[in-house]
């Protein structure tokens, strides 16, 4: 029996707590795009989900050469949404990492830090261009309440959540980095 | 320094794929002799493995030799260059090991 979820999720860490919690109550994800998620009944805990950025988008010749690697390693690839793709793995054959060492850990999470931080700066970008616009307006209908305002807070909300998030991010890969000093692994 | 210091510490894992390449594997046969060498400790997670892969490739360290006949998998092997980085590390280990013992011994 499917079952379709519609959830925005940012923090890909929670999202990937999430399906796998979804796995232990019997519902494996089938399908992926974006915001929609699509769910068949399993045993319960029967999959191991990950999910991972990639360098360049999945259609990608280097992203193509890494994802046949992974399916040959009898991982499923679930779903892609531009360089994000969650896979799976079934539990009873193991443990499921993608990352087992402190320098790819750290390059991934360089990779997520530099993906929300970019889309900060366009967001930003955006912010900017509507302050002359909201200010313009304030000032001629005299009040704040018009809809630049809701626009302009909207973006400059995205801004800092995206920054926030991103940092969480760099420090983590601080964190290994100074394990690093200590251990490969 | 001796002449065998061209070759600096390899990772624990590179150590281990390297190893495990003696005799042709594809990926996941890669993965699997890991973690049966290292007695069930190593796990190679498919990212960390296909990085592994790639730079060992560059270096000249294993080469690809085409599919599997019944899966099409590509498989990998050894080169002498390699072999020649394993002992290498082997030798270092072997180094290592000995100083430990010793220090423990003297200090029993």
């Amino acid at each position: 029996m499917r079952r379709t979820i519609w959830k925005a999720y940012y923090n890909y860490e929670k999202e990937e707590q999430w399906l796998n919690k979804m796995s232990e109550k019997g519902l494996a994800l089938v399908d992926y795009f974006w915001i929609r998620y699509v769910f068949e009944d399993c045993h319960p805990g029967e999959y191991i989900y990950r999910i991972e950025l990639l360098e360049h988008f999945s259609n990608h010749p280097e992203s193509q050469s890494y994802l046949h690697f992974v399916e040959d390693m009898d991982i499923e690839i679930v779903g892609k949404w531009l360089r994000w793709v969650i896979l799976r793995k079934k539990a009873d054959s193991g443990s499921f990492d993608i990352y087992t060492d402190y320098d790819s850990r750290i390059r991934h999470c360089y990779r997520v830090w530099h993906w929300f931080r970019f889309f900060a700066v366009i967001e930003f970008i955006c912010f900017s261009m509507q302050i002359p616009a909201f200010v313009s307006v304030t000032v001629a209908d005299r009040t704040i309440w018009h809809p630049y305002l809701f626009t302009t807070s909207l973006l400059g909300i995205m801004v800092v959540s995206f920054v926030l998030l991103g940092l969480q991010f760099r420090r983590k890969a601080k964190q290994y980095e100074k394990e690093k000093n200590i251990y490969e692994t | 320094m001796s002449k065998h210091n061209d070759y600096g510490a390899l990772t624990e894992a590179v150590y281990y794929i390297l190893l495990s390449l003696f005799r042709p594997l594809h990926g996941y046969g890669i993965m699997q002799k890991v973690t049966e060498m290292s007695g069930g400790r190593v796990h190679l997670g498919p990212g960390t493995l296909y990085g592994a892969l790639n730079t060992l490739l560059e270096k000249g360290w294993i080469q690809s030799i085409g599919m599997e006949q019944s899966s099409r998998k590509k498989e990998y092997v050894i080169t002498q260059a390699g072999r020649l980085a394993v002992t290498c590390e082997v030798a270092r280990l072997q180094e290592l090991l000995e100083a430990g013992r010793q220090i423990q011994e003297d200090n029993e």
